[in-house]
């Protein structure tokens, strides 16, 4: 259930892509990955971020362990703020969201920089900040999807 | 939580310098690539769908009002293509008459860009055709209006393709006006190359237009690029910075050509329709 909500997230990513010819400004997988590594941090951690991470880097055509070593980030970050996170209120929550992936992406383009991509093509705060605005959404849509299904920690 | 995330960061931070570095990975990743090109096609579907619903509502008018553009805009095409006959011939006899060789010609085969990929460094794009197609690292691919980029992975049914608007791609071009070298280099920006190694004095205008040179070896000679759009020339500068803007409609295009050195597909010619011979 979980990798299914992800691998959405990496259609997610190729869709909008590649939609009005726009550059990716929602760190999809990213937003999903942290929705669940903070919603059931027994069950969702380093193996999901490590499966996640190699498959964008294997579709991106980036070096191996450049986006695995991005969603491993956020995973640990999650992971480490999780039970305050969740009781926060909502703007707390974007905000922190803002802070996890802004991380994430800095950490991208300075991993990018060694790969000769001098530049980017959307600034790394403004994905953060796009992908944050979407974190009320993305919640809510798989609380409601987590519910449903009745996924706990064990 | 902490030691192994550090110790499995650390693994990471050496695969990535590996696969960086060095081909040792190349089959770990070609795998990796079969295993998940499908993502681009189911990421494809919702596009086709929405195609294919207003292909159908399309009302009879429309469809024989877009049938009767299409056949004219054909009968312009024929006309044109006839007139390069006669002009293909006359340069191989100029051609003949100083001694050179006839020039390289191309086989094309028609792909389909089916998915952007997920990475917003670089400009990468998805097509249908691989390995399995005799598609090849470093292959050019063209639309109808000038070049896109070039092959740089393959799968077995998808390869991916770099734009030339990539902020790490270069193509050896010359100016159509004058025959002046230089090469276009990607900015990141779709609608923007730098054009670069033009020295202050060399005669380059806005509107001019580059071609590829040919030069390197990677790219045919003689396929359009892009069009001069500003030149600045500061005082004391050594070089003249030079801006171009793409033919190709790098962020649009849905249809494009493979090039194929010729007779490269002559086997495949049955197999696949969509192989167009010069």
């Amino acid at each position: 259930m979980v990798s299914s909500t992800l691998f959405m997230g990496v259609l997610l990513s190729v869709w909008t892509g590649g939609l009005f010819g726009l550059p990716q400004v929602i760190d999809w997988v990213g937003l999903i990955l942290f929705y669940w590594v903070v919603a059931l941090p027994g069950r969702v951690g380093l193996s999901y971020a490590l499966v996640s991470g190699f498959t964008l880097d294997v579709l991106s055509a980036s070096p191996l362990g450049h986006y695995a070593m991005v969603m491993i980030i956020i995973c640990m970050l999650g992971q480490l703020i999780c039970l305050r996170f969740r009781k926060m209120d909502g703007i707390s929550q974007v905000a922190l969201v803002f802070m996890v992936l802004g991380l994430a992406r800095f950490v991208d383009v300075w991993m990018a920089s060694f790969e000769s991509v001098s530049v980017t093509l959307t600034p790394p705060l403004l994905t953060a900040f796009c992908s944050a605005l979407m974190w009320p959404v993305v919640m809510r849509l798989l609380r409601y999807f987590r519910r449903y299904h009745g996924l706990t920690e064990w | 939580m902490g030691i192994r995330a550090g110790l499995l960061a650390t693994l990471l931070f050496a695969v990535w310098l590996a696969d960086r570095q060095s081909n040792w990975l190349d089959p770990v990743r070609k795998a990796g690539l079969d295993a998940t090109d499908f993502v681009f096609d189911v990421a494809a579907v919702p596009g086709n769908i929405w195609t294919a619903l207003s292909n159908a509502s399309r009302s009879e008018d429309a469809l024989f009002n877009r049938v009767d553009q299409l056949e004219r805009e054909n009968l312009v095409l024929q006309a044109k293509l006839q007139q390069m006959v006669a002009l293909r011939a006359e340069n191989t006899r100029l051609r003949a008459l100083m001694n050179s060789g006839p020039r390289e010609r191309n086989d094309v085969l028609a792909t389909e860009v089916i998915g952007v990929a997920p990475n917003p460094n670089r400009q990468i794009v998805a097509i249908d055709h691989g390995k399995a197609d005799r598609v090849y690292v470093g292959q050019p691919l063209i639309d109808s209006d000038g070049l896109l980029g070039q092959v740089i992975e393959l799968a077995d049914h998808t390869a991916h393709v770099l734009l030339i608007s990539d902020a790490s791609h270069s193509v050896p071009v010359q100016i159509i006006r004058n025959s002046v070298r230089a090469i276009a280099e990607g900015t990141g920006d779709l609608n923007r190359l730098r054009i670069e190694y033009l020295s202050t004095t060399t005669d380059v205008e806005v509107g001019d237009e580059l071609v590829t040179s040919g030069l390197g070896g990677r790219f045919p000679m003689g396929y359009p690029v892009a069009k001069v759009v500003a030149v600045e020339r500061g005082d004391g500068d050594r070089f003249a910075r030079v801006w171009a803007e793409p033919f190709a409609q790098l962020s649009r295009t849905r249809h494009a050509l493979l090039l194929f050195p010729e007779g490269a597909l002559t086997l495949e010619a049955n197999r696949y329709e969509s192989v167009i011979r010069p």
